[in-house]
């Protein structure tokens, strides 16, 4: 097993530091889930990177043996998109939270689902701010009530899955931590597709969100039958859930084909850093040669 | 006597085809063998507002657009208005017919009013012919030979319509004619040695300055005077295997370039004010993770919107300062097309060895106005030096010896081996945090103190690597003026006029700003009476420079800031104005 060089086989190749989270954090199950899907893939700690934004979640890659990129606040989606490009071999895991994502990064998030790199993007939505003690979020309900919201938040709650299935996302999913079992399939199944993967996952802040609790999530979540044929038809079946009153979770819409990478590079074996490192200087006339006609 | 320097401004509204005729004029004198110095003055407006291009072009190598022109060639009464000025006596200017010139009172110069947009109707029935007629009538006036501004006429509509390309021949044909109705008395141009120089703008040389240097990931957002440097990658960078992106926002193509490098390429961003603004977080990040970045900026007139299109140097305290924390950055700032390949060059490398952000600062006047260069100073023996990176066969060795791999390994000269993800027997963690010198979030703060230390020590030697200050002139003249970027021209004419009235001058044109040279400047200027001229009004270079002296009483502002370079005379005046009021 070259790819394993140098490890033990088994999950425990894949344990990083010790976690600060709080006990009971929905985060401990993505990170769990993570890395049983990655040992049951056969990937590498060497192949993959994991790359992070600000706040709990983005801990996360600390947490892991991997190579890893911890960055700034809603920014790992674009410096995600710069590694993957320079080396497209690489699998590379972004994780982050619902504000890091969906409200500072929420650019980065359409642009990056439209231009549908191949990367899996794990977003850890706990509906509010937590590492800056509990703020309401771009998730969080109408009428929360929170330090920066006492009279209650005025803001309509996004839907994440509904933006990233319109703005082109090909892999949608929305899992939950207190189903580790489950997430994993999901994750495993984000990292398989050649795309931009996205899977959002309710994941209980015990500290900040007691509304949100893992028996909250239990009993509201309603697993629909996906993956669906169509976008509209995902879309479609997304909103009708919410209008029951419940939350819907599953695989929600799955395309196959191009994505990024592979259009520009026109194969999956290119790696633009494999290719640098081969590359000599230019002759001077061959660089003058881009010129010619500016004399 | 044969005319050795020679400037034309041609001036219209946006859309009348004036920038398109100013440089098949300019590259017509480059092909005869001159220097030519261009500076576009246009609206941030695609058509209806006033647009000119003024060129000058001399037999000796210039910097400088020069204080007066010789001709003028007018589309609109506003542009006769408000250049007819600035021709000299003996001059010439051509204008259409159809002006009503009731007011107008040419002063001693050649004054053609001529039926410009008549013909372009009659014989073409669109009025935008009249730029290639005004054309061909400055070619007859000149002395040129048709068949030169033929050929470049040609050369210019390369790949456009078979009638169109014919219809402007026609055009051109009709310029001369009317000007042998016209025109009295006819200058003679010089011919100059060698027809095949290059003619090329600042963001032209920066963008080859990149692919020379390696760059093989380019990602920028369009943004006015930049944009060059993203077309220009965007169709050669895939030649030679790279990327260039045109990104959702300026935040999203500076973050991009960080992942590129961390994963191992040589990568770039372009930009200007406002999306420097944005790009300020990254900046922060690229220092503190320490990710070779290089940043090109070239500056317009701020500030927020400002003017997008014209040159400024408001930008001074911004790159110096930007980003919240100790941010390390290196400055270079370029003046010419050469200098502005050549630091592209040196950035990557300076990047790579230091393991953090370089801009190089350059302006609108630089970036888009194109210049005749002799060569491209591109050196075959110079390498890419990448720095402190580890090897395949050095990352395998950790999987023998018992040691992990630390990205932030303290070390002697503060710089650690850069690993890349993907490498056998390491992985590779970069942090934004203040870290472990594995990588790992600090929490307890345990290596703060040694990280600041390590991040220091790397900007020491630094200085050693970047240009030096040119200096012009007598070391003993009791004046001296300093500047950068765009400021060169207007300098170099400004100092020579100064001494051949015995004013005892040179000049210091500062290439670095970050590191700055400071004992090389003060040994040049502490006895001296220091005139700095900058295209700013808050006197950002003077300030700056200002910790170099101290109080030293004999330091003075020349400051310009209304979109445009200085001139020569500009210069000259408030020199001599200071000198006689406060010296």
């Amino acid at each position: 097993m070259e790819k394993l060089l140098g490890f033990e086989p088994g999950i425990k190749i894949y344990e990083g530091k010790k976690s600060t989270w709080c006990p009971g954090c929905g985060d401990f199950g993505v990170l769990s889930a993570l890395k049983q899907a990655l040992f049951e893939l056969g990937i590498s700690p060497y192949d993959t990177v994991v790359i992070s934004g600000i706040g709990c979640s983005s801990k996360l890659p600390d947490y892991i043996n991997a190579n890893s990129f911890h960055t700034i606040h809603g920014r790992l989606l674009p410096v995600a998109t710069g590694v993957k490009i320079a080396n497209q071999k690489l699998n590379v895991i972004v994780t982050g939270g619902d504000g890091d994502g969906y409200g500072i990064g929420g650019n980065h998030f359409i642009h990056a689902a439209r231009r549908n790199i191949n990367l899996t993007y794990i977003v850890m939505n706990n509906e509010i701010y937590a590492l800056t003690k509990g703020q309401v979020a771009p998730t969080s309900p109408y009428g929360f009530v929170k330090g920066t919201t006492p009279y209650g938040s005025k803001d309509r709650p996004i839907e994440p899955c509904l933006l990233s299935i319109s703005a082109g996302a090909t892999f949608v999913a929305r899992g939950f931590s207190g189903d580790v079992k489950i997430l994993k399939e999901y994750i495993k199944n984000g990292i398989k597709h050649k795309g931009f993967s996205h899977i959002d996952v309710l994941s209980p802040c015990v500290t900040f969100n007691e509304n949100y609790s893992y028996d909250y999530f239990r009993e509201n979540i309603e697993l629909l039958n996906g993956p669906y044929t169509s976008r509209e038809e995902a879309i479609s079946m997304i909103m009708k859930t919410w209008k029951k009153g419940k939350i819907p979770v599953g695989i929600f819409y799955v395309e196959e084909g191009k994505y990024y990478e592979l259009d520009i590079f026109g194969s999956e074996d290119y790696s633009l850093v494999e290719v640098f490192k081969r590359q000599r200087k230019l002759k001077k006339e061959e660089l003058l040669n881009l010129i010619e006609d500016k004399r | 006597m044969k005319i050795k320097d020679v400037s034309v401004r041609i001036a219209g509204l946006a859309g009348d085809g004036s920038l398109l005729a100013g440089e098949i004029l300019a590259f017509t004198l480059k092909r005869r063998g001159f220097y030519v110095v261009s500076v576009k003055d246009f609206p941030s407006n695609i058509r209806g507002l006033p647009t000119n291009l003024t060129i000058r072009a001399n037999l000796e190598r210039i910097y400088s657009w020069g204080d007066h022109i010789d001709s003028l060639i007018a589309f609109e009464p506003s542009a006769l208005k408000n250049h007819a000025g600035d021709v000299r006596n003996g001059g010439l200017i051509v204008v259409d017919e159809e002006f009503d010139l009731k007011n107008f009172q040419p002063n001693d110069v050649y004054f053609y009013s001529v039926p410009l947009r008549k013909i372009a109707r009659d014989l073409f029935r669109r009025e935008i012919f009249k730029n290639v007629i005004a054309l061909g009538f400055l070619g007859h006036a000149f002395n040129i030979g048709h068949d030169e501004l033929r050929n470049t006429l040609i050369f210019y509509l390369k790949g456009k319509d078979e009638k169109i390309i014919e219809a402007n021949i026609k055009a051109l044909d009709e310029g001369y004619k009317l000007a042998e109705k016209f025109v009295k008395e006819r200058y003679e141009i010089e011919r100059g040695s060698d027809s095949n120089r290059y003619y090329l703008s600042g963001n032209e040389a920066v963008a080859l300055g990149a692919i020379a240097s390696g760059c093989r990931f380019f990602s920028a957002y369009p943004i006015t005077p930049s944009t060059e440097v993203l077309e220009f990658l965007a169709k050669y960078l895939p030649k030679y295997g790279g990327v260039t992106i045109q990104c959702e926002d300026e935040i999203s193509s500076i973050n991009m370039a960080i992942g590129a490098s961390f994963a191992g390429l040589r990568a770039m961003t372009a930009t200007s004010g406002p999306g420097m603004d944005l790009k300020t977080e990254a900046l922060s990040l690229a220092s503190m993770a320490e990710i070779p970045l290089v940043i090109y900026h070239a500056q317009r007139a701020g500030p927020s919107t400002g003017i997008p299109t014209k040159t400024s140097q408001e930008d001074i305290n911004h790159i110096l300062f930007a980003g919240h924390g100790d941010v390390s950055r290196v400055v270079l700032v370029p003046s010419t097309p050469e200098e502005s390949f050549e630091f592209t060059f040196k950035a990557f490398n300076i990047a790579e060895k230091y393991q953090l952000p370089v801009i190089i600062l350059s302006e609108q006047a630089i970036s888009q106005n194109q210049q005749t260069i002799d060569n491209i100073p591109y050196n075959e023996n110079l390498d890419w030096e990448r720095g402190k990176i580890l090897t395949d066969e050095m990352a395998l060795q950790y999987l023998t010896n018992g040691k992990s791999y630390q990205r932030y390994e303290i070390k002697d000269d503060g710089i650690s081996f850069r690993g890349f993800p993907g490498q056998r027997g390491v992985i590779v963690r970069y942090n934004s945090n203040e870290k472990t010198p594995d990588g790992f979030i600090d929490e307890e703060c345990e290596y703060r103190d040694e990280m600041v230390k390590k991040r220091i020590r790397k900007l020491e030697n630094i200085i050693n690597d970047i240009p030096v200050p040119e200096f012009y002139g007598k070391e003993s003249a009791k004046n001296i003026l300093i500047g950068i970027g765009s400021s060169l021209g207007a300098m170099k004419e400004a100092v020579d006029r100064l001494n051949e009235e015995n004013y005892g001058f040179s000049y210091l044109r500062i290439r670095s700003l970050l590191p700055l040279h400071e004992d090389h400047i003060y040994s040049l200027t502490k006895d001296k009476n220091v005139f700095i001229c900058e295209l700013n009004s808050f006197s950002q270079l003077r300030s700056y420079l200002s910790r170099i002296w101290g109080r030293k009483k004999n330091v003075f502002s020349i400051r310009k800031y209304i979109g445009l370079p200085f001139k020569p005379l500009e210069l000259v005046k408030e020199i001599k104005r200071i000198i006689k009021k406060e010296i």
